[in-house]
């Protein structure tokens, strides 16, 4: 009878692990699948059929719709170029070539993904909408504070995220690299 | 015989066979993934052009610089047949299944003189498409087989600068998503 109830205890002990194992991969997903260049990281085939199983878990979880493999591409980054966190009190500067060559937007988010603007300041930049200068690298600004030049407003509380759509693009998942991608670099904190 | 070694072979055991099929039937059982988020907002075989704000609340990390409408297909009348112009930004068609999640996308390259047409059908209903097919001519819409009677299509356009987008969210209202009869 002993041994019965043992089994009994080492089974609930191991669904309980499996099920605490399955929330710790969508609260902190594993590495899987996940392809990274510089600062950026993206989950090929996420937006498709057959996107792998921790990846569909975890958009799943979060509610979050990823881009369809006929709209684009999309890069998410939490850190800078230095791999320090990307913190809402500091001012970033991101700057280099974005691939593609077609329109691409470029977004921060808090840590729940809601856009992080205040009030009716907007929340990300388009292709269109950048400011480009001759012979200059493209060159974008984040910070709480106002900045010349292309500004995406941050709120200066917390950490934020990045993203960085390429729509219509051809770009594989697997080809990208870092020196064709924008770098982050933090400008100065408070 | 069960001694210590075998209970904690059977605790491992439990551990990852719980933890794959809980991770494996997230997708279905998870109550606010995007499906459900997205289907509240859409109605049935009509096509809602949903505000940024609305879009941005209901949706986490959605990009702020996409008009967005949806249309949750309902398959039991018959296919659903959706239409949309091509605007001044990209735009492209995303097909949606509990669980399966986007099962299917579409650009507007794959658009024919600025038209963007799609039917989504049953596998049965699209053998019946197919049946009626004449050999002449060349078939314009594109077909997704949808394996489930429900699901959505969500429209994204991109609005290329923020002063365009009541222009871009005045051509999405232009978009259809109508059951169409087999019959006739």
């Amino acid at each position: 009878m002993t041994r019965f109830f043992l089994a009994l205890a080492a089974a609930f002990i191991g669904g309980l692990l499996g099920l605490g194992l399955t929330a710790l991969s969508v609260e902190t997903p594993p590495d899987f699948g996940v392809v990274r260049a510089g600062p950026w990281m993206t989950r090929p085939g996420i937006g498709t059929a057959q996107a792998d199983p921790y990846s569909r878990a975890l958009m799943a979880a979060r509610g979050i719709l990823p881009m369809g493999a006929a709209e684009g591409l999309m890069l998410t980054a939490s850190r800078d170029s230095s791999g320090a966190v990307l913190a809402g009190a500091c001012t970033y500067r991101i700057s280099g070539p974005v691939p593609g060559g077609g329109f691409w937007t470029l977004s921060a988010y808090d840590g729940n993904g809601r856009t992080s603007h205040a009030s009716d300041l907007r929340s990300g930049l388009t292709s269109d909408e950048a400011l480009r200068f001759e012979g200059e690298a493209l060159t974008i600004m984040l910070s709480p504070q106002a900045q010349p030049g292309n500004w995406i407003p941050v709120n200066s509380s917390g950490a934020f995220e990045l993203i960085l759509r390429l729509y219509d693009s051809q770009t594989s998942a697997h080809a990208i690299d870092a020196s064709a991608l924008p770098r982050i670099t933090r400008e100065g904190c408070p | 015989m069960i001694g210590p070694i075998a209970s904690l072979l059977i605790a491992l055991l439990l551990t990852g066979i719980v933890h794959l099929a809980s991770v494996l039937a997230l997708p279905w059982l998870a109550p606010r993934d995007a499906f459900s988020r997205l289907a509240e907002l859409a109605q049935d075989n009509a096509m809602t052009v949903v505000a940024q704000d609305r879009a941005a609340e209901a949706l986490p990390y959605s990009d702020p610089a996409v008009a967005t409408a949806i249309c949750r297909y309902v398959l039991d009348r018959g296919p659903v047949r959706v239409r949309l112009r091509t605007g001044v930004g990209p735009m492209s068609l995303l097909f949606l299944r509990k669980g399966a999640g986007i099962y299917h996308s579409l650009s507007d390259k794959a658009a024919t003189q600025g038209v963007l047409d799609a039917v989504v059908a049953t596998p049965q209903q699209m053998e019946a498409i197919i049946e009626r097919d004449s050999d002449d001519d060349a078939v314009q819409e594109i077909r997704i087989t949808s394996s489930d009677i429900v699901g959505l299509v969500v429209v994204h356009a991109l609005v290329p600068t923020h002063s365009q987008r009541p222009q871009v969210e005045r051509s999405l209202r232009q978009a259809t998503c109508e059951v169409e009869s087999l019959d006739d």
